[in-house]
């Protein structure tokens, strides 16, 4: 596995499709407001593709552990 | 307008640090001097970003982005403004949140030199600008010539419309007045260039137009290449939506288009062919933006050679290059990905002036496209630094599957309306 990558990017990406500080304004599912437990436990679970997903499945399995609770944190304490 | 309360969102966002971010808007606002000058040439898909996050992550930075339009249209969704169930207007954006509540200068002028060692660059209108960093991000030009005959002029005739606004309604005016049975012409150039899945995208929405309006007619695709992006679900939709109407002539059979004859509405193949359209649409073979050929950033392939990890050029220092110009390894000339690229050029600049260590980037790409309006799919994929540069991570990405039921075409559909109006929003909305 290659270097983890820093959170502050990892949050940056999610902005791309869920909105500017998670806030979605059409048919995405919005981020604010969320634990970083929840947001940790839905991302393994579309990497492990427990949970259906159109999209989220493919992209998740792009991640380390370490990426998926050091990026559920960023959320969890910018995204409110 | 935009409220405060958006603005503070997006601080958090970014996770703004120090002093500087409790003192809110703008460095250039006070009388007091700039910590650092940041300077954006281009206000498309990863200019305006970059121009964006670096306010947003260090406020004390003063940022100008100098773009010539005062509104931009975009690329992505105007295969929809052809097929006829979006506007023009649907695909525009301006600079407002910009230049308002990010605090960023925006310049309605075009670059004409840069120097990187004086550290400036000239503007047409006269102003010179001097920076500590400079963001380039002027997106693609048209090779014109590349392809025999097909000139500007020619352009007027047999539109591109590979950079949107009025070649896309031309193209549109074209496709409404050609009489049912017409044969509708698409030249798609090798790789790399912008947009790879857009042609085959683009062949669907003009076909769906067509069912509905002209069902006689046929689409031929001349490609200079023998496969491309997503290419199983674009075959495998376009049959289950449109059954034969849509053609695709592979390199390998004589796919390539070497000269236009607008005279005649006709494109000749590499050996020989004459095609004669209703409808010619050429996409030519492209490179970097000129400003970015002019001050020397392209290499001898006509992109921008970087470093991977902080886009930072690799001939000239201090100036990142980013999105269709530069050269990105694996990743593709997509909105996305100028996007991601404009995020991580900002804060590799911002660490730089900061004197800060450069963060361990990743990168990412999601592009959706339409078959019909409620048949989507999509490529993506989550990117990182190899000993062969920037590729897809493996196990992860890809494409829809290629097995599906009408759920996830309809939910990738419904997203692709969604990844827009979000983009748009991390880039010039909001």
């Amino acid at each position: 596995m290659a270097q983890n990558a820093s959170p502050q990017l990892l949050t940056f990406s999610c902005a791309g499709c869920h909105g500017p500080g998670g806030h979605s304004p059409s048919t995405i599912p919005s981020l604010f407001g969320r634990t970083a437990d929840s947001i940790a436990e839905i991302l393994r679970a579309f990497r492990t593709d427990q949970r259906p997903a159109t999209i989220m499945n493919r992209i998740a399995k792009g991640y380390s552990d370490a990426e998926i609770d050091a990026v559920a944190r960023e959320l969890a304490t910018n995204w409110k | 307008m935009v409220s405060k309360l958006s603005r503070r969102r997006f601080t958090k966002l970014a996770g703004a640090v120090g002093a500087s971010s409790a003192f809110g808007l703008s460095a250039c606002a006070t009388m007091e001097p700039p910590k650092a000058r940041v300077v954006v040439i281009g206000g498309g898909f990863g200019g305006a970003t970059a121009a964006k996050y670096v306010r947003a992550i260090d406020p004390a930075i003063h940022v100008t982005l100098v773009e010539p339009g005062r509104t931009f249209v975009t690329c992505p969704f105007s295969n929809y403004v052809l097929a006829g169930f979006k506007t023009i207007n649907d695909i525009t954006h301006n600079y407002n949140a910009l230049a308002g509540m990010h605090g960023a200068r925006v310049v309605h002028d075009t670059a004409s030199g840069i120097d990187p060692a004086k550290k400036a660059v000239t503007l047409a209108g006269g102003e010179t600008l001097q920076y500590d960093k400079l963001i380039v991000a002027p997106g693609i030009d048209f090779r014109w010539g590349a392809i025999d005959g097909y000139t500007e002029a020619a352009a007027e005739i047999m539109p591109h419309a590979w950079r949107a606004g009025p070649q896309t309604l031309l193209l549109r005016r074209q496709l409404e007045a050609m009489a049912d049975g017409g044969l509708v012409i698409m030249s798609v150039p090798a790789n790399p260039f912008r947009c790879p899945p857009g042609p085959y995208e683009r062949a669907a929405m003009i076909a769906h137009y067509l069912k509905g309006n002209k069902p006689r007619s046929k689409i031929l695709i001349l490609d200079a290449k023998d496969n491309f992006s997503k290419q199983p679900l674009f075959q495998d939709g376009w049959k289950a939506v449109y059954g034969d109407m849509i053609e695709w002539v592979p390199l390998s059979k004589d796919g390539k288009v070497t000269r236009a004859i607008p005279g005649e509405m006709t494109v000749v193949s590499e050996f020989g062919q004459n095609h004669k359209g209703a409808v010619v649409n050429v996409i030519p073979p492209q490179f970097a933006g000129a400003i970015a050929r002019n001050a020397g950033l392209a290499n001898q392939t006509g992109w921008c050679p970087v470093n991977q990890t902080t886009f930072e050029s690799t001939i000239h220092k201090d100036i990142h290059v980013i999105g269709d110009a530069c050269l990105a390894g694996a990743m593709p000339k997509s909105g996305f990905a100028a996007n991601s690229q404009g995020k991580v050029a900002a804060l590799s600049a911002v660490n730089a002036i900061n004197g800060r260590p450069t963060a361990a980037p990743t990168y990412v790409n999601t592009c959706y496209s339409l078959i019909a309006p409620d048949y989507g799919i999509s490529v993506t994929d989550v990117y990182r630094i190899t000993d062969q540069g920037i590729a897809p991570t493996p196990n992860a990405g890809g494409i829809s599957p290629r097995q599906a039921d009408r759920a996830q075409r309809t939910g990738e559909a419904r997203y692709a309306e969604g990844w827009y109006a979000a983009m748009s929003q991390d880039i010039w909305d909001a």
